[in-house]
């Protein structure tokens, strides 16, 4: 990949909710918007505010379910490649996840079988999708409760190979890395070791909360320390082009919005 | 282009429908998962559901008071979201579940004069 | 229609708007009084200044300014889990009803909020602490002053419409054109409410004014409260709402038809 992606900065998720927060947080300098919500012709006044002030808008999609069974859904591909154009997104991002099959929808990103025959198809998806797509794609880890039996690679393997066979950008969310940790034993460290962090085009960062005996990714509790150690260790390996809060409910006050940010600054820009 | 090999496609679509089905219709765990968490996966997904059509039809909510998690958890299981519905289509059939019970009047007009100034 | 005719009208039009000016002027006569035995806080002054909703949007624009509740541009407002309390650690009952009404997953539309709140017990309270002190009229005899002051011109405006279906065949233009300007004018005067305080209350309002515009405000807290955009809007209503974003997203017409305020077995219910 000749492509260079600009760098971000600190950012936060877009959301209707908390339009006047996001355009008024300082030292926001990148955003989020749920592609899906994203109609060209009738942009939320606060996102065209945040564009003429030169702040990134990046289309974040949910529903294109790379990692499903079925091929990609043009139409849903389309509306992606229109959101970027719109919004003049430098890149777009989904999940590698299946969120529908067999005529029923999750509504929830679920993890994919980490075998061979599964990476198969999600690459084709991939190449798919890029094929439609007017800017570089990113992908996203995410976080799961159910485990796939008979995996026959690490998360960090399944997605190193994603990004050699199809040139894709990662997202890496570290929250979910910390979800998986909790839940499916995986070892976040061995995760950043393995895949290519030189395609890092930006980070999530959230909160989830613990729910009978598991951890939750909900985006409606605070940032906990743990997740922030672990962009640390991120941080230890690369510097990452940009990295963003997700909310996307329960959403605090202002200050503390605020003060989330500027912890996750403070770990991703020590000297400044 | 090369698409995947033969049969990968599936193969993936019987292992990605076996779970649906058993994350949102209550259908027996496809082999090598562990029941439980099936359960709280299944259960997550509902809350957030839930949740979707709560703040939707908050008046539901309102109305049901206790009862509106178990109801629309019954009603969940029978009714998974089909592809190519909407949030709204799914809060809207939720209350047409619920009226067709009788759990909440059929017509909005008890609350709709409730409040006026 | 002659002119005999006319001059009737404009007789009847003017004799119904001075009847609907006295009567709105009538409704804040001095009545009998208790004496006030404390300064007045800023709800209060919002009261004396606008009545129930100005309390409401006084309310609103208090506790987003004071980071407790957050407004979305499209005038969804949602609870953000602070809470607001006085020095003394106590939460004030409009701020702790306005809280109970934004409990509503999904948020609540800001005029839904103000209708609600303009209606619940705890603004009820607050207003009749300020009847009893003889500072404001009662809120029922304000609505129905309110009604009965354009109750002749919606008369007018009938009798003539009657005219016109059953009367002469001559002037019908001009006719549907005075029912038409009788009855817009009707509406109009409905639009302005009625003041709400007496001229008791007038007077301790003036002199909140003036200690705030010479600075010299006897109670503090009232002055601190006053300085804010909430004692603005306290004082001007919305309007008067000195951050422009946040006017208009707190001054937004809900989109739902349908009006029902939260919990709907508290309060709202009843009225």
């Amino acid at each position: 990949m000749v492509s260079v992606l600009p760098r971000l900065g600190v950012g936060i998720g877009w959301r209707p909710e908390i339009d006047l927060t996001v355009e008024r947080l300082p030292g926001v300098e990148f955003v989020e918007v749920i592609a899906e919500n994203v109609r060209g012709w009738s942009l939320p006044e606060s996102l065209r505010l945040l564009m003429e002030r030169g702040i990134p808008v990046l289309p974040h999609a949910v529903s294109l379910s790379l990692g499903g069974a079925d091929p990609v859904d043009r139409s849903r591909v389309a509306h992606l490649a229109a959101a970027a154009d719109a919004l003049g997104a430098p890149l777009v991002s989904d999940h590698i996840a299946f969120v529908r099959g067999g005529g029923m929808e999750a509504g929830h990103l679920l993890p994919i079988p980490r075998t061979r025959d599964t990476l198969d198809v999600l690459v084709a998806n991939v190449l798919d999708a890029q094929a439609e797509l007017p800017v570089p794609l990113a992908l996203e880890n995410v976080a799961a409760l159910v485990e796939w039996p008979d995996a026959e690679l690490t998360e960090g393997q399944f997605l190193a190979e994603l990004v050699e066979r199809t040139g894709c950008w990662l997202l890496v969310d570290v929250h979910n890395l910390y979800v998986n940790a909790r839940n499916l034993g995986h070892d976040p460290r061995e995760f950043l070791d393995t895949v290519p962090l030189e395609q890092l085009a930006y980070v999530h960062v959230a909160g989830g909360q613990d729910h009978q005996g598991l951890y939750h990714d909900t985006h409606a509790h605070p940032v906990p320390q743990p997740v922030l150690e672990l962009l640390g260790e991120l941080r230890h390996r690369v510097e990452p082009p940009g990295v963003l809060l997700e909310r996307d409910d329960r959403y605090p006050a202002d200050a503390e919005l605020a003060a989330e940010i500027a912890s996750i600054r403070a770990v991703v820009e020590p000297a400044a | 282009m090369s698409g995947p090999p033969e049969g990968a496609r599936e193969r993936l679509a019987a292992a990605q429908v076996a779970l649906l089905r058993a994350l949102l219709e209550n259908a027996e765990a496809p082999p090598g998962f562990a029941p439980e968490r099936l359960r709280a996966q299944a259960e997550a997904l509902r809350r957030k559901r839930r949740r979707v059509v709560a703040n939707l039809r908050p008046e539901l909510l309102d109305q049901l008071g206790d009862r509106f998690a178990t109801l629309f958890d019954s009603y969940a299981r029978q009714h998974p979201r089909r592809t190519g519905t909407t949030a709204r289509d799914d809060a809207d059939a939720f209350a047409r579940w619920l009226a067709h019970r009788d759990d909440v009047p059929r017509s909005p007009s008890r609350w709709w004069h409730r409040f006026r100034s | 229609m002659n002119a005999t005719s006319l001059v009737w009208y404009a007789l009847l039009l003017v004799g119904g708007t001075v009847w609907g000016c006295w009567l709105r002027q009538h409704v804040t006569r001095p009545r009998d009084w208790l004496p006030l035995e404390r300064p007045l806080d800023l709800y209060e002054v919002a009261y004396l200044s606008g009545g129930p909703r100005r309390v409401a949007d006084t309310a609103l624009t208090r506790l987003v300014d004071h980071d407790a509740l957050r407004v979305s541009r499209h005038g969804r407002v949602h609870a953000t889990g602070r809470v607001v309390t006085d020095p003394t650690g106590q939460v004030d009952a409009v701020d702790a009803h306005l809280l109970a009404l934004t409990a509503v997953p999904g948020g609540v539309p800001a005029d839904r909020l103000v209708t609600c709140l303009a209606a619940s017990p705890a603004v009820d309270f607050l207003g009749r602490w300020l009847v009893e002190r003889g500072l404001a009229a009662p809120p029922a005899d304000v609505r129905r002053a309110r009604w009965l002051s354009t109750t002749p011109l919606h008369g007018l405006a009938a009798a003539m419409g009657l005219h016109l279906v059953l009367g002469v065949g001559a002037h019908r233009p001009g006719l549907a054109g005075l029912v038409l300007v009788t009855e817009l004018f009707a509406v109009l005067l409905h639009q302005f409410p009625p003041g709400v305080a007496t001229p008791l209350g007038q007077r301790v309002l003036h002199d909140v004014e003036e200690a705030r515009r010479t600075g010299a405000a006897p109670p503090p807290q009232l002055a601190a409260a006053m300085a804010g955009a909430a004692g603005q809007v306290a004082v001007g209503g919305l309007a008067a709402h000195p951050d422009s974003p946040l006017r208009r997203a707190l001054s937004r017409r809900g989109e739902r038809a349908w009006a029902w305020c939260w919990p709907s077995s508290s309060s709202c219910s009843s009225s």
